[in-house]
């Protein structure tokens, strides 16, 4: 598609396009420049993103030295409570990956099965349980349900990390199974037809034939799924809470904003403490930036 | 394979035993037509779906039930369940005992609104520009999406950076123009605003993705033949892109809308109800009955906003379904 036009337009519309960007761009390059200042610069109300080591210096606590990397120090030595001298942010980020690690898995495996079901399925019952999914997900997803299945999940002693990453594949959302049975359309019936003249069940032609074909998608929702179990919050931050090694790193990191650091408002500590929970997302997203924008779009429209 | 064999591939038209919501009856009854399922992959059939449909039952449905029994009810979390009859409901219409509920539906509608009417137009304008050919086409996209690989509750904290009144980027940059530091967070219009600014910030670049493929599933003939009739760039755009665009537009905007008056973790992270319930939406109204410091918890009564919130959320779903009644073959 070309489209005619005049320098004029031209200048106006990258003009345009680069004023979004500033728009996107602006929050985090100065979430990342402040991770690397002193409180002090942050205080000073001075708006430039390069860190201005002369006037403000950045150094450990109790040191003279520079040391840029100091606030990333600081918040990784802290406790949840603010206290130095621990490991707990190691264990949070180890919880995280653990918690989405198992959601991917857990939400792969039973997407592919039902979507499979509900797609080629011939049973007594398909279309009443399929509204039965759609409508429960509509209404009762959010925070309505946060409280009840907080109380089930005490009650059964699943307020650990494998049980947090079953509830949140439970309640994942309708979109995976959407996309999943979207991408089947695609995959001509004949397949499944000679599978069935070559002996195949209702199973192994879906573990033969019809798994091995949707690899693609199921990449799609791992990705989406690792990157939305990674940055939950409300869940984990009320299951994991027995104790205060247990949580996941953008609880903890909340939790620290929330508490202050000590006392007065640590921007700089905040600020390196979301650049934790961020970088791991952005790296994966500059790397597979592709990948990333056409999953997330993939069965959204067809013809 | 890549998105465009996805997208662009042929579906059959005749799309026996597919499943569609808007003709699933018809087409499950052609599909049985054929030959009767077998007893083993009637059974193979349940234990697959099994675990999905168990997950939405023990994890969606039982916990709605769950919170709904306490709905006539007067439960604190503690003592005896004492059943009062619709006295919840009572105090819910009673406007001048739960002004806060009504006053947290309100900002839900105004921020979903006010937001979307920026959002979705944004997005669909860069969208528009992004499907032409135009250098850096790729960087500007990635750009735009960005934003959407963060967690929302830590963009809450980096927010709350970002609009501080004394240190906030925001204040320093109307500052060094000078101008003088707004206070964001104790100004209703102005917290409102703040919360609409980031959540447009994180959800545009998502539904310009959307907004793309639909415009990439139009045939470029179609332009074609109204530039030599002579149609202007503008008419084009509202003659053909928006009329052809109309399914992907219907997904986008449904997403979109349930997505914003399920908003919680950004208002719980970012403002919380600042200043003084001016923030507070719907979502969490309800979660502070059940989770604030225990002078404010009320079961019984939160139950009963739980099951007119979800009334709301179904009503505006079911409204959008039947206006629609095609979100499932978009999907």
């Amino acid at each position: 598609m070309k489209m005619q036009m005049s320098k004029t337009a031209k200048f106006f519309l990258y003009l345009f396009l680069i004023v979004v960007t500033f728009f996107t761009l602006l929050p985090l390059l100065y979430t990342l420049s402040a991770s690397f200042k002193s409180n002090m610069e942050i205080m000073s109300g001075h708006t430039n993103l390069i860190p201005n080591y002369a006037k403000y210096p950045l150094t450990a606590r109790g040191s003279d030295v520079l040391n840029p990397m100091a606030n990333f120090a600081e918040v990784w030595g802290m406790s949840g409570s603010g206290l130095q001298g621990t490991t707990d942010f190691a264990d949070y980020t180890i919880n995280s990956l653990k918690v989405a690690t198992l959601s991917v898995l857990i939400t792969v495996t039973f997407t592919a099965m039902s979507a499979y079901c509900f797609q080629r399925g011939r049973f007594p019952g398909k279309t009443f349980l399929y509204y039965f999914f759609m409508a429960t997900m509509f209404i009762g997803a959010g925070s309505i349900t946060v409280f009840p299945i907080l109380r089930i999940t005490t009650k059964v002693g699943m307020n650990t990390w494998w049980g947090l990453s079953i509830v949140l594949s439970a309640t994942g959302g309708v979109s995976n199974l959407f996309l999943t049975i979207g991408y089947l359309k695609t995959i001509p019936k004949d397949l499944d037809e000679s599978a069935k003249i070559d002996g195949c069940t209702f199973f192994s032609t879906w573990w033969r034939v019809i798994l091995p074909l949707s690899i693609p998608i199921l990449g799609t929702i791992a990705l989406m799924t690792f990157r939305g179990t990674w940055n939950t919050w409300m869940l984990p931050r009320l299951m994991l809470a027995s104790d205060q090694t247990a949580t996941t790193l953008v609880v903890a990191i909340v939790n620290l904003a929330n508490s202050g650091g000590s006392g007065a408002s640590q921007y700089n500590l905040m600020m390196a403490g979301s650049m934790l929970s961020m970088a791991p997302m952005l790296i994966m997203f500059l790397i597979m930036n592709e990948t990333f924008v056409e999953g997330i779009t993939q069965g959204s429209v067809k013809g | 394979m890549g998105t465009k064999g996805v997208l662009c591939s042929v579906v059959p038209k005749e799309d026996k035993g597919g499943f569609s919501v808007a003709e699933g009856k018809t087409k499950v009854k052609k599909a049985r037509s054929g030959e009767k399922p077998g007893a083993v992959e009637l059974i193979q059939s349940y234990l697959m779906v099994a675990g999905t449909v168990l997950g939405v039952v023990i994890f969606v449905a039982i916990p709605l039930g769950w919170v709904l029994r306490w709905f006539m009810s007067k439960y604190k979390g503690y003592g005896k369940i004492k059943y009062v009859g619709f006295d919840n409901f009572k105090r819910l219409f009673d406007m001048s005992k739960s002004a806060l509920y009504w006053q947290s539906i309100r900002n839900t509608f105004v921020f979903a609104i006010g937001k979307l009417l920026v959002e979705i137009p944004l997005a669909l304008v860069t969208a528009f520009i992004l499907t032409r050919k135009i250098k850096f086409r790729n960087f500007f996209r990635a750009m735009y999406f960005m934003p959407s690989m963060i967690s929302v509750a830590i963009m809450g904290v980096v927010f709350t950076y970002l609009f501080s009144h004394q240190s906030g980027v925001v204040n320093n940059i109307i500052r060094q123009f000078g101008g003088k530091g707004v206070e964001w967070f104790s100004g209703k219009t102005s917290a409102m605003l703040m919360l609409m600014i980031a959540s447009i910030w994180q959800n545009f670049g998502l539904n310009m993705l959307f907004f793309m493929t639909g415009l990439q599933s139009i045939d470029p003939a179609m332009y074609e033949a109204a530039t030599v009739d002579g149609a202007s760039n503008t008419r084009q755009f509202f003659s053909i892109t928006i009329p052809l665009l109309g399914p992907v537009l219907q997904m986008v905007l449904m997403n979109a809308i349930l997505g914003s008056l399920k908003v919680t973790d950004l208002v719980l992270t970012f403002t919380n109800g600042r200043p003084n319930g001016g923030t507070e939406v719907m979502m969490t109204y309800v979660y502070k009955l059940f989770f604030d410091s225990a002078s404010a918890m009320d079961y019984g009564f939160g139950a009963a906003t739980t099951a007119f919130t979800a009334l709301i959320l179904g009503i505006v779903t079911i409204f959008y379904l039947k206006s629609t009644k095609k979100s499932a073959n978009v999907y």
